[in-house]
């Protein structure tokens, strides 16, 4: 009987380590209006309920959208966050809320339309749907034009807005930026 | 010595057997101001007879039977310092030598209630979390020690655990090497100390779009129990292994765990003539916020 048991367990042990895990997630992309987070860790969904309540809890959440404005990605360790038109993203309360969660937030990613605008020798960019502006570091490509309209994929790292308030410039650590015509 | 009242002292040391887990697994909540719950019904049976690590006759047929109700709740303050209790109410019967005759005796009632601080240290990384924790914990005289079959001791028993565990999206191990320290109770019982350690080791199965996972794991407890202080057949040493099934669903207004356990001895060794073989049985649902 013992040895019936032993087997069965590992049959049982054996077939759910090699069996292929069902319901395959769609990938949240960071679209438009959604601000895409990387977070450290975040591996089990049950595991980042405070992570989700935190960040719904967030002024400029559309609870509307995604899972009450939220999606966790636990095979990309990605969590989507939607925004409400013409809300400012706060990256300090994002990311004090993943800390509060129990996780490691380590970039947040957005796609967005804006303009460029030249100041002081600096660049930056202001998102059309959102009062956001983004500082564009590093190199200016010689094509930019002040005024210029386009899309720009941004990446902005923790580490660079754990404090930041709400209406602060937002550093921008890397940026793809195509123009719009 | 009285093989009755060598039974009894064991019996009741199994009674008082607490393992290592905590509340809702060690996962949740991990969050900075969450709390949960759990019920978890347990059932163990040992109708066997042995001897050292022998199996023998039992022509008196004795044995036990104990059920156990345990409500537990967890708060964490932050992710590293959380708090737990165990209150377990049990429903126990054994029959047992009384001046060479079988009896059968019951008890029932308020277990020993268990406090327990978990601390624990996590890192976060690409794909993996993982934490070290150390969780003293204290085990409290509340259950009656006046039954036939008593549910508590009257003693106050600390104990220490050390724990690791990691998680990705697919895998779950937990190690926890726990120690209880037996002091003696009001009513004159002092038990053997006892050390355990626990071994969980899972597949996880997420169903993303449906905001669910299936754990399937594997559980390990290798348990060393000394002998009392009364008695020379006493104590012993055993290893049992079974299957764990939990699911786990996120809500709206929180998370759900529900789980299923089972397990048998692999090994065991027992200082004297002792009930052995103990089948485990539990189920449990748990709830945190």
């Amino acid at each position: 009987m013992k040895s019936a048991i032993l087997i069965l367990i590992t049959a049982v042990i054996s077939a759910a380590t090699t069996a292929g895990a069902a319901g395959a997630p769609s990938l949240p992309q960071a679209k438009t209006n959604e601000i895409l987070l990387k977070v450290g860790g975040i591996v089990c969904q049950f595991c980042a309920f405070g992570v989700a309540k935190n960040l719904q809890g967030l002024e400029f959440m559309d609870r509307t959208k995604l899972k009450n404005g939220v999606f966790v990605d636990i095979e990309k360790q990605h969590v989507a966050l939607a925004l409400v038109p013409g809300k400012a993203p706060d990256f300090a309360g994002i990311h004090k809320s993943i800390d509060k969660g129990g996780y490691q937030f380590i970039s947040a990613h957005l796609t967005l339309h804006g303009k460029l605008e030249q100041r002081g020798g600096g660049w930056f960019l202001r998102d059309e749907s959102h009062p956001a502006e983004y500082a564009l570091g590093g190199k200016a490509d010689a094509s930019w034009v002040p005024g210029a309209r386009v899309r720009a994929q941004v990446e902005v790292m923790a580490a660079a807005i754990a404090t930041l308030k709400t209406g602060q410039i937002i550093p921008a650590t890397a940026y793809k930026l195509e123009e719009v015509k | 010595m009285n093989r009755a009242f060598i039974f009894a002292w064991v019996t009741l040391a199994g009674a008082g057997l607490l393992s290592a887990r905590q509340p809702v697994m060690d996962m949740v909540p991990r969050w900075a101001g969450g709390w949960g719950f759990q019920y978890f019904h347990e059932f163990r049976m040992a109708e066997d007879l042995f001897s050292g690590a022998s199996e023998v006759a039992n022509p008196d047929g004795l044995r036990k039977e104990i059920r156990t109700s345990w409500l537990e709740g967890v708060y964490t303050f932050d992710r590293a310092r959380r708090i737990t209790f165990k209150m377990p109410y049990l429903d126990q019967e054994r029959v047992a030598l009384v001046g060479g005759t079988p009896v059968t005796q019951r008890g029932h009632g308020l277990g020993d209630i268990v406090v327990a601080t978990p601390l624990k240290r996590y890192t976060n990384l690409p794909g993996l979390t993982y934490n070290f924790g150390v969780t003293p914990q204290l085990r409290l005289p509340t259950g009656k020690t006046t039954a036939d079959y008593p549910v508590g001791d009257g003693s106050w028993d600390p104990g220490l655990s050390v724990s690791f565990s990691s998680e990705s999206a697919r895998w779950y191990h937990l190690y926890d090497l726990t120690y209880w320290k037996n002091t003696r109770g009001s009513a004159g019982m002092r038990k053997g100390d006892e050390l355990m350690f626990d071994i969980n080791i899972g597949r996880a199965f997420p169903f993303q779009e449906r905001h669910s996972s299936v754990f399937v794991m594997l559980d390990v407890q290798s348990r060393w129990m000394d002998r009392d202080r009364t008695s020379t057949s006493s104590g012993g040493e055993s290893v049992s292994v079974g299957p764990m099934l939990m699911y786990v669903k996120l809500y709206d207004w929180g998370t759900m765990a529900v789980r299923a356990e089972y397990r048998l001895p692999v090994y065991e060794r027992w200082n004297g003539t002792q009930t052995g073989n103990e089948q485990r049985f539990a189920l449990g649902i748990g709830f945190a916020f």
